[in-house]
């Protein structure tokens, strides 16, 4: 068994770097997906329990603002991985950077969310558990996708990817827009839909 | 360092380009979105067709997911 699967892995390392690639790329689309199945299911049990309506309370223009930063963030990420891609590290350093930037905003908006949810729709109402566990979800991505975006700034800055090879930044940003992506059906879900 | 070429200033203005015109296309519709569900009643059907257009923006532009068939392709 050990043997079979040191021989696997010798087999992979023997693989010529295009076909890596496109196996790697493969391999995030479906886990993408897979993490897309569990966001459906949260955004249907959101209609299911709740119908199309909306409550009065909710802080629209928070929910605006900070929809705002996640999209911008998406431009700097988008520009991060470019700038790896030619090369340009400053330019790298400095959009990864701010992406990590506009995830923290985003991150300080939700606790400010949760603050007036808990005050106007506590966990134990139906619109409460709702929101927790959907807002929550997609927070806890956040902040996997910043710890992400951390370790890729710190492995640069040791040196690591290149023009060549920048697999690590890739999967990194894709995961940080697919956040993103998320969060488009997330805040018309929560925040706009009315029948 | 390498001093980048003049083809790679024009590629990269370019790209600069699509990332900007993708994220103003992203907050049109999304301040559209926040206008109509204040101001109007009854816009479920409008904020679906809305959510699946920015979702295929970025999905189409950040993301690449037409590296998928076309592996050889820049971004």
């Amino acid at each position: 068994m050990a043997a079979a699967t040191v021989e696997a892995a010798g087999h992979h390392d023997t693989l010529d770097p295009k076909t890596r690639l496109r196996a790697n790329r493969l391999g995030l689309w479906i886990f993408i997906a897979s993490e897309s199945f569990l966001f459906a299911a949260v955004i249907a049990a959101r209609f299911y329990l709740l119908g199309v309506d909306r409550p009065e309370h909710l802080n629209q223009e928070l929910a605006l603002l900070i929809t705002a930063v996640l999209l911008l963030s998406s431009v700097s990420a988008f520009r991060a991985e470019d700038a790896m891609a030619h090369n340009d590290r400053p330019a790298f350093f400095r959009n990864m950077s701010a992406t990590l930037f506009f995830g923290l905003v985003f991150m300080v908006g939700v606790f400010f969310e949760y603050r007036e949810g808990m005050e106007f729709f506590p966990p134990q109402t139906l619109y409460g558990s709702v929101f927790f566990i959907t807002i929550g979800l997609h927070a806890f991505h956040v902040l996997t996708g910043m710890i992400a975006l951390a370790l890729v700034i710190n492995l640069a800055a040791k040196g690591h990817y290149g023009r060549d090879d920048y697999w690590g930044v890739e999967a990194t940003v894709k995961y940080w827009h697919f956040v993103d992506v998320a969060w488009v059906f997330i805040y018309p879900a929560l925040y706009l839909v009315s029948w | 360092m390498t001093t980048p070429s003049q083809a790679d200033i024009a590629f990269e203005r370019g790209r600069r380009r699509i990332g900007w015109a993708v994220f103003s296309a992203l907050a049109v519709l999304t301040v559209v979105e926040y206008l109509m569900a204040v101001n109007l009643s009854k816009v479920l059907l409008w904020m679906i067709p809305m959510a699946i257009a920015k979702a295929a923006l970025i999905v189409i532009y950040f993301m690449h997911i037409r590296e998928l068939w076309h592996a050889e392709e820049e971004i």
